[in-house]
């Protein structure tokens, strides 16, 4: 563990309030210190969720830590179950009430309430957010899926993963519940998101299960597979590619030939119309949870045309896939959870498009390179109120548009190119439609984006008109273009670069 | 070349007069078609200029205009070759002919742009190994041209006339790799399955001279690169597991191959 500034991931017990504040009828009560009830406002203010979270802490203050915490803790229970009659309660501690050890499962257990009782163990310290929602909907299916149920006459699946503050996730679930009627299949539960505790006893109903988010769902649905035999899907439906794969894995799963009504996709006419020639070969930097950074990678490169630069996660339990899908674009994925180690690979790659976190958006604003927002952790603006899923067919048309938005259009690029010392046009200006104010690459100060540095001694001096068209250059390529001319200029032992030199050094390289 | 005294005409503000232009002022056209503009502006020069060149797009294109040049101030090609070194940007306009990815058939259509389709039919089909229809506009009988028609006079077909059902109907028997035109038919002709090059994005690109060569091939390269990259391979197919067990558990993969890309449904 270490102090830092931000983090793409809470801690578990986090991730054990996404579970339980998606579901109805389960409350949580949790063994924390005062102060750790800030998690609450993640759930009320950036979800901008009407009801507070389904959690009761314990709160404890310094002073109680001599006297008796468990006694807290009991009482704590206690008050909870008369205050909200829940159909099933799960108990665990924050990181700081790990340490006193008082054991709430046990403690919980002891106390014989009339509903069932699960009790988490997620190691804070070790483990992170993921691992703590993944852990605990793992824990509830396996302590209410206990009993066989007999298969529904029609063909029916689960659809797994979904949680409160998820990426998209309300939008994702519905979005694959409409393509998955559309295939003539039903939805037996959603879960945890919407699903009440008596309806993850009826999962086992399922004819097999659609796991939409495996950092949440994976180890639920690898449970399901071996005590009820339901089969599960490996393909998370984002963009067209994985969405036409999703329904074959589908219709192996199923048996049955399914073909599914492409009427509402747009996607892949918008990104092959004429406009979008422009996004050819646009450097991205791709990075999130390993789920959506791989899909995003695919979307972007084979979907977009956009060339990725960069690929990583933060969620090192996944980096496998993520490795798999660098190694394929002769990369090297980065794997970590430092931000900083995150902007420094961003601003070595000089992408002309991020596709990140809110910590990249961050990143992004600072260098002066756009971004758009493709996964968890996601700020307020990134619920928002319309449907906009990233799944299925909407989820792909969502991503053209989302994926586009923070770039200059295909037209308004040529302007720009052409008419950039005019007033409007000028190479600062950047897309129009964002408005003013938009940071834009040329009209960064501070930090530099790229850092330009100043001239080594004895390194040529640029003369003015030189210095000049360079700035004409675009951003992300002007600093390689500096270094070019420079080792151009000093190995024939120029003093200055002039403008001659600056053309005679790119028609060298151009070779 | 040894000439000290250069004005360009006309003025920027066209009301001046030009400066210069006396009785022993040498004149020589910037390109090929500014014939009816040159006997306009440089009445008093000492004669008529005539350039007979080419286009300045492409190295031949530009060499042609460089030689010209010489011609109408008489002195030795040569000269220049010898001030102008190698031309680079010629060198990666072959560069891209060679690793051009979908010029499959060779065919590439233009629909018009006024009075540069000769000069971009002869850039494509000379530089870039592309065969190419025209289709122009009805223009006066004396407009000039330059010597691009010349130069592809063996080559590709030229249809003339502005009809441009007509057009489409050649376009679509012929399939060409790229179709040059405006952006009304760009978006209709992709929806068809061809692929397109915004004829705008010559006029707002530099693409003269050899510097330029290499860009001006790329811009017919880029929606062809684009056709090439999406959608093709599945390589990037999520892997088949998270990470806590190994891909082989998958039973249902998908197999590879079963669509070859999004445009499948796409184009139809």
């Amino acid at each position: 563990m270490k102090l830092t500034v931000w983090t793409y991931e809470g801690p578990p017990h986090v991730g054990a309030m996404r579970v339980a504040t998606g579901m109805k009828g389960l409350h949580y009560v949790l063994h924390a210190p005062q102060g750790d009830t800030y998690a609450d406002l993640l759930f009320t203010m950036i979800e901008r969720r009407d009801h507070r979270p389904p959690v009761s802490y314990t709160t404890f203050q310094a002073r109680d830590l001599g006297s008796d915490t468990a006694a807290l803790f009991k009482t704590a229970c206690r008050d909870a179950y008369e205050r909200f009659r829940p159909e099933a309660i799960i108990v665990g501690a924050s990181c700081t009430a790990e340490l006193i050890q008082d054991d709430p499962g046990g403690l919980a257990e002891s106390m014989g309430l009339p509903v069932p009782v699960v009790a988490l163990e997620l190691p804070s310290y070790q483990r992170k957010e993921n691992f703590g929602a993944s852990e605990t909907f793992y824990q509830l299916v396996r302590a209410l899926a206990v009993e066989p149920v007999a298969r529904t006459p029609a063909l029916t699946c689960n659809i797994l993963g979904p949680t409160a503050l998820g990426f998209r996730h309300r939008d994702d679930a519905a979005e694959i519940g409409r393509l998955l009627a559309g295939l003539g299949i039903g939805v037996n539960v959603v879960a945890p998101m919407g699903a009440r505790p008596a309806d993850l006893a009826r999962l086992p109903a399922a004819h097999f299960n659609v796991v939409l988010y495996p950092e949440t769902a994976e180890a639920a649905a690898r449970w399901l597979e071996k005590t009820h035999r339901q089969p599960w899907t490996r393909t998370v439906p984002i963009g067209v590619g994985a969405t036409r794969d999703f329904i074959a894995e589908v219709a192996a799963i199923t048996g049955r030939s399914l073909e599914a009504d492409e009427a509402g996709l747009r996607m892949p006419w918008w990104t092959g119309s004429v406009d979008s020639t422009y996004l050819t070969g646009k450097r991205v930097f791709v990075f999130g949870d390993a789920t959506h950074a791989v899909a995003m990678a695919r979307v972007a490169r084979e979907e977009m045309g956009f060339e990725v630069v960069g690929l990583g996660a933060y969620n090192r339990e996944f980096a496998r896939p993520v490795r798999e899908v660098a190694r394929a674009l002769g990369l090297e994925a980065l794997i970590t959870d430092d931000y900083l180690d995150v902007e420094a690979a961003i601003t070595a790659a000089a992408p002309e498009l991020i596709l990140g976190t809110q910590m990249e958006r961050h990143i992004g604003k600072r260098l002066g390179i756009p971004c758009a927002v493709i996964s968890a952790p996601v700020h307020v603006q990134d619920f928002p109120a319309r449907c906009a899923p990233v799944m299925g067919h909407e989820g792909a048309n969502v991503l053209f548009d989302t994926l586009i938005h923070p770039l200059v259009m295909g037209l308004e690029e040529h302007l720009l190119t052409m008419f950039r010392e005019d007033f409007e046009f000028h190479d600062a200006a950047g897309p129009s439609h964002l408005g003013h104010g938009q940071p834009t690459p040329a009209a960064q100060t501070a930090p530099a984006p790229m850092p330009e540095p100043a001239n080594a001694p004895g390194a040529p001096a640029w003369t003015d008109d030189a210095e000049r068209e360079l700035k004409k250059i675009p951003f992300f390529v002007r600093g390689k273009a500096r270094r070019n001319t420079e080792a151009y200029a000093a190995d024939r032992g120029l003093a200055t670069i002039s403008l001659d030199t600056l053309y005679d050094a790119k028609a060298h390289y151009a070779r | 070349l040894g000439i000290s005294r250069v004005s360009f005409l006309p003025h920027a503000q066209i009301d001046r007069p030009a400066r210069g232009c006396r009785p022993n002022t040498r004149v020589i056209l910037a390109q090929p078609y500014l014939g009816e503009a040159a006997k306009s502006t440089c009445r008093g020069a000492r004669a008529q200029p005539i350039l007979t060149a080419p286009f300045p797009l492409g190295e031949e294109g530009t060499t042609g205009l460089a030689q010209g040049h010489c011609r109408c101030i008489r002195r030795g090609w040569g000269t220049l070759r010898r001030h102008h070194g190698r031309p680079a940007g010629g060198a990666r306009a072959r560069q891209w002919r060679r690793s051009a990815p979908s010029w499959r058939e060779g065919v590439c259509s233009c629909f018009p742009i006024p009075q540069i389709e000769p000069s971009i039919a002869r850039f494509l089909y000379r530089e870039t190994g592309a065969d190419s229809g025209r289709d122009r506009l009805a223009l006066p009988a004396s407009a000039p041209y330059g010597t691009d028609l010349a130069l592809i006079a063996d080559g590709p077909v030229i249809s003339e006339g502005q009809d441009v059902d007509l057009q489409l109907d050649r376009v679509r028997a012929a399939r060409p790799d790229l179709t040059v035109c405006g952006l009304g038919l760009a978006n209709p002709l992709e929806a068809e399955g061809l692929a397109t090059k915004w004829a705008i994005e010559l006029v707002f690109t530099p693409v003269h001279g050899y510097e330029q060569a290499g860009d001006l091939a790329a811009l017919f390269a880029r929606p062809l690169e684009r056709r090439a990259r999406i959608g093709l391979s599945g390589a990037l197919r999520t892997p088949a597991s998270g990470g806590i067990e190994p891909p082989s558990a998958a039973p249902a993969r998908a197999q590879a191959g079963h669509r070859s890309g999004i445009w499948q449904g796409a184009a139809e």
